[in-house]
């Protein structure tokens, strides 16, 4: 089973992505980001489905902290956030996320195509 | 302790509820989405972390509109936005958004409205998930 790390500091998303998505992955909840790097480095997950909005530590700083390590770089990384407006998907995909997926969550096939879909890729590109 | 202008009253509920035709306190089709995402187990969970969660955000908001802090205002109403909009807590989302929006741009006599408009509607959707949930 692929291991997602969610970092997500709204317990009622995280409650929300462990009901959607638990019974097909090993979710691994981080609620800083903080935590969330440290975690991330040691448990090496499939993918991570990262927010935005974050105390201290924001998702974009912790998307560059991942991009500049040499063993997380190809990471697959989804943009998960409330940040909805005109132009924030070109944003996100152009500061380096893989996919961007906005909160609140309607069509939860949606999110697990573009979870999929990173997935099938980084495992050809690791030749896993 | 910050306190909130609580509507207790059926009739005030669905008076205000006359009155904000507009948008729905609460929109049905979002609590049925979330119980054929993980069934009442997940909505009344989401429920009570909402209820217990987010009046304290909305009084975040109005502390910082009080204080002129324009970033804490944004991230208020975000944090508020993203789970009102999950739970189908119309007429708050609206707000948040349109508050968000104009807290970014440093507008902040102009986000008043939505922030009274957060203070005014956000009990009757707390109200009306408790309802949901069954709890008085």
């Amino acid at each position: 089973m692929a291991q997602l790390a969610v970092v997500e500091d709204n317990a009622d998303n995280r409650l929300l992505l462990q009901a959607i998505l638990g019974d097909e992955f090993d979710l691994v909840e981080y609620d800083n980001g903080i935590d969330a790097l440290k975690g991330i480095t040691t448990s090496r997950p499939d993918l991570v489905l990262l927010d935005i909005s974050l105390p201290g530590m924001d998702g974009n700083e912790i998307l560059q902290r991942i991009r500049a390590d040499g063993t997380l770089r190809q990471l697959p990384v989804i943009a998960l956030t409330a940040h909805a407006m005109a132009g924030d998907r070109e944003k996100f995909l152009a500061a380096g996320f893989d996919d961007y997926i906005t909160k609140p969550i309607v069509d939860e096939t949606l999110l697990f195509s573009s979870i999929r879909r990173l997935l099938g890729k980084h495992q050809g590109s690791s030749g896993v | 302790m910050h306190s909130q202008p609580y509507l207790h009253s059926t009739f005030a509920l669905l008076h205000a509820q006359r009155m904000n035709a507009v948008a729905p306190v609460i929109d049905e089709a979002a609590l049925e989405r979330l119980r054929g995402f993980g069934g009442d187990k997940l909505l009344h969970g989401m429920i009570e972390l909402f209820v217990r969660n987010a009046p304290a955000r909305a009084a975040d908001a109005r502390e910082a509109l009080d204080c002129g802090d324009a970033a804490a205002l944004r991230s208020a109403l975000h944090s508020l936005k993203s789970s009102a909009g999950q739970l189908g807590a119309v007429s708050v989302h609206e707000a948040c958004v349109a508050g968000e929006e104009l807290a970014s741009r440093g507008e902040l006599n102009a986000c008043t409205p939505h922030v009274q408009r957060i203070e005014t509607d956000l009990p009757l959707a707390c109200q009306r998930l408790n309802d949901v949930r069954g709890v008085a």
